[in-house]
């Protein structure tokens, strides 16, 4: 028999006034992996986990935990799950620890994870006795995932858990998600850093404007993807393009002068046409990957491409 | 389940099955907001003034050659320090009731607003429901301990700064120490009760409007605009809706003979007001989706301008009914009162000079009016609050045929009265006892209560 999977959405759907946020969303969450919830701002992302959550009760549709139904505010129904959505936000005047130990007694008497141990495990416990109001954006983060950790949940819910941590600190969290995901947990998170959920994620849920544009895993994402593409400068742009129309890669010159000319093609195909280029006398000056393919599928997922240009600020700034 | 112990090396939690989760009691939610309440330094301080400003009362009471006569008790504050308490009372019931109030509960929900953490706290084991009352059960209990903390500290640097001597209740008769510290407690405790509905309107406030300045400020206001239709308003269908009535029930404690009837309808008003408050805030946080706060409509109308208009609305209303029904302030009533209270007085000075019981059998008679009119001459029956009261106070017994005494009256909206009588019949305001030492002459100026009902 198969097991209830850790979440499941059907037909969810919110709306604020005349704004639909989440508009029929079908989801599934199992145990034991990470989910990577991708999406532009305003997508509805934070609609979906804030019902997910319990802190918003949806217009229609329903969610089941772990096989139960659960209604808004039904916290019965949730224990097993925990998380933060936007920024994590504590008392500024209570220390880290008293937080946590108050939170921990809104939980119930057996918590699992002591707060100093909880503290420990995202590298806060030097800080534990200092007020939260003198914490950093990405100290409270790191707290806002020992909060979490402290109900032992078997489903974690995340909004953006990186966004302000130092490098450092983002690969401790990212390393933690995977533990707990390889103990069984299933973890949902939201983000805006492609390369995360690449590295991070099992599989890939895209929101766009309220609905759900994609769901897979990262293989059949990366199927899916545009051919890779690079971009070229050299020491004769004419003669490269002379040298490309005899090969399988498709070059497109740019516009601008001293633009690079951009490379669609497999790595085979763009090795064979450097060596070509290098037979025909024209030097590789530089060579450098264009937009990830899976920065470039979320790009025409989210409708964030004219045809097939990908606009700039998704090219240089990632997903705005 | 595996539990990580504060000593072990830092490692990833299995977790946990969902029915292994002990679910926390209202308990757990209330001493985590007694926690957040005790540990912000604003309300430590309230707490700590809460003791010391009744400390600093007492003292100056006891250097002060100028009374409060004008509140309840006050021109006997330096006297005994049961009045001292009272007096006190007076003002804590009346304006630091409200005060704290919303000082513990009109943030106590707007915070969470403020500080982002309804969030934090709404995705925890404890529900909803355990979280509202958790707050409220903490406000109120906050409440209450300042209000005690007022109170004990009042009677206790009163006993001992001023005395224990004995206390002249509002029928003027003599209360021993023994008696008067039960009395003095359990007016304390009774404000209690009237507290509790402004608790529950900081809560109300708080929740509506998300303001922690509406909801601090919403009491206090509303105290005063209580206060403004209690002087105006003396008509009874006023009088017996509004939420300050309950105010004036421990009144009825100092009365001699005690009367039940207002001190239970001041309950029963408390607690109307309690339920109402209480079910609206509760109803408010139950409906409510926590949504962020980009998912507000834009078009909202601010709570705090909804809220004012509904308190004008309301305050305009009660105003201009504010003299329609009878009063229980009548000359007939009054005669009564005054009566018995001057009697009884007449009795405290006859024992505090002699030492000697007085004869309680003497028969006085009281003549009531407004407006100077001549009394007993076909007038017709005055009523109404007033400062424009005047009476005639006689010992009809055959055999003496006493002098008449006029006293000077002010009738508050409230039932309580203050006299001032002519020095030239009752005596100075000091005067010697048999063995030459000076008191106060309780017949000089003295205060009473009828009652609204």
């Amino acid at each position: 028999m198969r097991e209830d999977p850790a979440l499941e959405t059907h037909a969810l759907t919110k709306s604020f006034g005349d704004r639909m946020a989440v508009s029929g969303v079908d989801l599934r969450v199992d145990e034991g992996s990470v989910y990577g919830l991708l999406g532009r701002n305003g997508a509805g992302k934070t609609t979906l986990l804030r019902m997910v959550l319990g802190l918003l009760a949806p217009d229609s549709g329903s969610i089941e935990v772990f096989g139960e139904h659960a209604a808004a505010g039904d916290i019965a129904a949730r224990d097993a799950v925990a998380g933060f959505v936007e920024e994590p936000r504590f008392y500024p005047y209570l220390s880290a620890r008293r937080n946590l130990e108050l939170l921990a007694r809104l939980d119930g008497i057996q918590a699992a994870v002591t707060p100093d141990a909880a503290l420990r495990l995202v590298d806060l416990a030097d800080r534990s006795g200092d007020k939260v109001g003198g914490f950093s954006t990405g100290m409270r983060q790191r707290l806002g995932l020992a909060a979490a950790l402290l109900r032992s949940p078997r489903l974690l819910v995340l909004d953006e858990p990186t966004i302000g941590l130092d490098p450092a600190s983002a690969l401790t969290v990212r390393t933690t998600l995977r533990s707990l995901a390889e103990r069984g947990v299933a973890v949902l998170l939201s983000s805006h850093n492609m390369a995360e959920v690449a590295e991070i994620c099992d599989r890939v849920l895209i929101i766009h404007e309220g609905s759900m544009v994609w769901d897979g895993t990262q293989a059949d994402l990366q199927a899916a993807a545009p051919a890779p593409a690079w971009r070229v400068w050299t020491s004769d742009d004419a003669r490269a393009a002379a040298v490309a129309t005899g090969s399988p890669v498709r070059l497109e010159v740019g516009g601008r002068p001293a633009a690079p000319l951009t490379v669609h093609g497999g790595d085979e195909q763009r090795d064979a046409f450097v060596l070509e280029l290098a037979a025909a006398g024209v030097a590789v000056r530089r060579l450098e990957p264009d937009v990830p393919p899976l920065e470039a599928l979320f790009a025409v997922l989210t409708g964030g491409v004219d045809g097939n240009v990908v606009p700039e600020r998704v090219l240089v700034g990632g997903v705005a | 389940m595996s539990t990580v112990a504060d000593d072990a090396p830092p490692t990833i939690p299995v977790p946990t099955v969902p029915a292994g989760r002990v679910r926390p009691g209202l308990a757990a939610a209330v001493r985590v907001e007694l926690a957040k309440l005790t540990a912000q330094w604003p309300l430590r301080i309230v707490i700590v003034l809460c003791v010391l400003v009744p400390v600093a009362f007492a003292v100056v009471m006891r250097a002060a050659s100028t009374m409060p006569a004008d509140t309840l008790f006050g021109r006997w504050a330096g006297t005994t320090g049961f009045a001292t308490s009272l007096t006190v009372l007076n003002w804590a019931a009346s304006y630091g009731a409200p005060l704290l109030a919303g000082l513990f509960a009109g943030d106590i929900f707007a915070s969470e607003d403020r500080l982002g953490t309804w969030k934090t706290i709404l995705t925890r084991s404890s529900t909803r429901t355990q979280l509202f009352l958790g707050k409220a059960v903490a406000a109120t209990l906050s409440v209450w301990i300042s209000f005690a903390m007022i109170g004990v500290s009042s009677l206790v640097a009163g006993l001992a700064v001023v005395g224990s001597g004995p206390l002249v209740g509002l029928s003027g008769q003599a209360v021993g120490s023994g008696s008067a510290f039960g009395l003095v407690a359990a007016s304390w405790a009774l404000s209690l009760v009237w507290i509790t509905p402004f608790v529950a309107l900081a809560l109300l406030l708080s929740i509506a409007s998300r303001s922690g300045i509406i909801g601090v400020l919403g009491p206090v206001l509303l105290a005063l605009v209580l206060q403004l239709l209690s002087t105006v308003g003396s008509g009874q269908i006023v009088r017996s809706v509004l939420p300050s009535t309950p105010l004036d029930a421990w009144h009825e404690l100092l009365t001699d003979p005690l009367r039940t009837g207002p001190v239970l309808q001041g309950v029963l008003t408390s607690v109307g007001y309690l339920a109402v408050f209480s079910c609206a805030a509760w109803y408010l946080l139950r409906r409510r989706d926590f949504a962020g706060i980009d998912a507000a409509p834009a078009n909202r109308r601010p709570a705090a301008v909804r809220i004012s208009v509904a308190v004008a609305a309301i305050t305009v209303v009660l105003l201009g009914l504010s003299g329609v029904g009878g009063t229980a302030l009548t000359a007939r009533r009054l005669n009564t009162s005054i009566a018995a209270t001057f009697g009884n007085l007449a009795e405290v000075r006859y024992e505090w000079q002699t030492g000697s019981p007085a004869d309680n059998t003497i028969p006085w008679q009281a003549n009531c009016n407004r407006g100077g009119t001549p009394i007993g001459v076909g007038v017709s029956d005055s009523s109404g609050a007033g400062d424009d009261w005047s009476c005639t106070i006689t010992d009809i017994r055959p055999s003496d045929g006493a002098g008449v005494t006029t006293l000077d009256l002010t009738l508050k909206s409230n039932g309580c009265y203050q006299v001032q009588s002519s020095p030239g019949a009752v005596g100075a305001l000091y005067v010697n006892d048999d063995h030459g030492k000076p008191f106060i002459n309780p017949l000089y100026a003295f205060d009473g209560c009828l009652g609204t009902s």
